[in-house]
């Protein structure tokens, strides 16, 4: 979804479907996604821990997940308010 | 770089055909994926998904998982059957080995941008896998321990893995990639560790609520003017 430089856009269809399809519910959860999206992207140390610590042998995904990761909590911590009211919007539309 | 979890293809094929009852033409790595290792099954049938979980893997939870994938299934949920095993496990071990068997999909992928039609089927996707367990027990709520993480110790973990690609000595372009991002994160912190709510708060609240509880003054469920918790300000 980040990848993209209409990515707001994007997150906002993506929100409004997403309700749509699970109307109940509560509008705080849907606005605060992107609070619990940030602070899980940039915390999580997935796949290093085992890569390097653990025994999984290299995955061809991990590299660019990393980066994705990076990419995606940058982007939300750069734009949470805009983000997180977009959201409470899609929420308020999901019957439209 | 270790790779205890390696297998070989024989080994795979073996083992489709003894515990799945299917015989693979070929086994071929699909070169995706960030936990575990996946392959293509070719039979003169239909074609299968093959999910190979590390050692590391908690079979308990990787089981329940199959489970509920199933279970989204039965509801409707367009996600691919998981192919039990002849003795009806949806997820087989031998100790060394542990694989469970899909359904293949062609032309799906992961780790790609989806296109805005994708996304929007995988919205409406995740809205019905989450409308469908809205009252299914979590095995385990870590989004406690998601939302109260110290800022300092996971810096400090951040460092650990720095210092281990270092002590590599940048073996390849991976571990200079991972330092990038390490890097990265460690300037990202502060910001993700100020969106964090407080633990006290957790004994007693949803995470949504936590965020906003930060202010006092704030009630819930937050009118539109309050709704933006403070210590996102800072």
């Amino acid at each position: 979804m980040t990848a993209s430089p209409r990515w707001m856009d994007r997150a906002l269809t993506f929100a409004t479907k997403y309700c749509r399809a699970n109307p109940a519910i509560r509008q705080s959860d849907v606005q605060f996604a992107p609070h619990g999206w940030a602070i899980q992207l940039v915390r999580s140390d997935y796949g290093l821990r085992q890569l390097y610590f653990g025994a999984i042998s290299r995955q061809a995904g991990l590299g660019g997940f990393w980066g994705q990761r990076c990419e995606t909590a940058n982007l939300i911590l750069n734009n949470l308010d805009k983000v997180a009211d977009g959201f409470a919007e899609a929420w308020e539309r999901r019957n439209a | 770089m270790r790779s205890d979890d390696s297998v070989t293809v024989g080994q795979l094929v073996d083992a489709v055909a003894g515990q799945f009852g299917t015989k693979a033409h070929s086994v071929s790595r699909i070169a995706r994926g960030t936990g575990t290792g996946n392959w293509l099954v070719r039979t003169a049938g239909p074609d299968y998904f093959l999910k190979q979980f590390p050692k590391s893997a908690n079979p308990t939870a990787e089981a329940a998982a199959l489970m509920l994938s199933q279970a989204a299934r039965t509801a409707g949920v367009p996600v691919p059957l998981v192919i039990p095993s002849v003795d009806g496990k949806l997820l087989w071990s031998n100790g060394e080995l542990t694989l469970a068997v899909f359904e293949y999909i062609p032309g799906t992928t992961s780790g790609l941008p989806l296109s805005r039609s994708q996304m929007a089927r995988a919205a409406q996707s995740l809205g019905q896998i989450h409308a469908c367990f809205r009252r299914q027990p979590g095995l385990r709520d870590i989004a406690a321990k998601w939302l109260a993480f110290s800022a300092q110790r996971k810096r400090a973990v951040f460092r650990r893995y720095l210092a281990t690609t270092e002590r590599r000595g940048y073996q390849d372009g991976f571990d200079r990639h991972v330092a990038t991002l390490l890097h990265r994160r460690l300037d990202l912190l502060p910001k993700a560790a100020t969106t964090a709510p407080g633990t006290s708060f957790f004994e007693r609240a949803s995470w949504p609520e936590l965020l906003i509880s930060r202010r006092r003054s704030c009630s819930y469920p937050p009118s539109r003017s309050a709704r933006r918790p403070s210590i996102l300000k800072r």
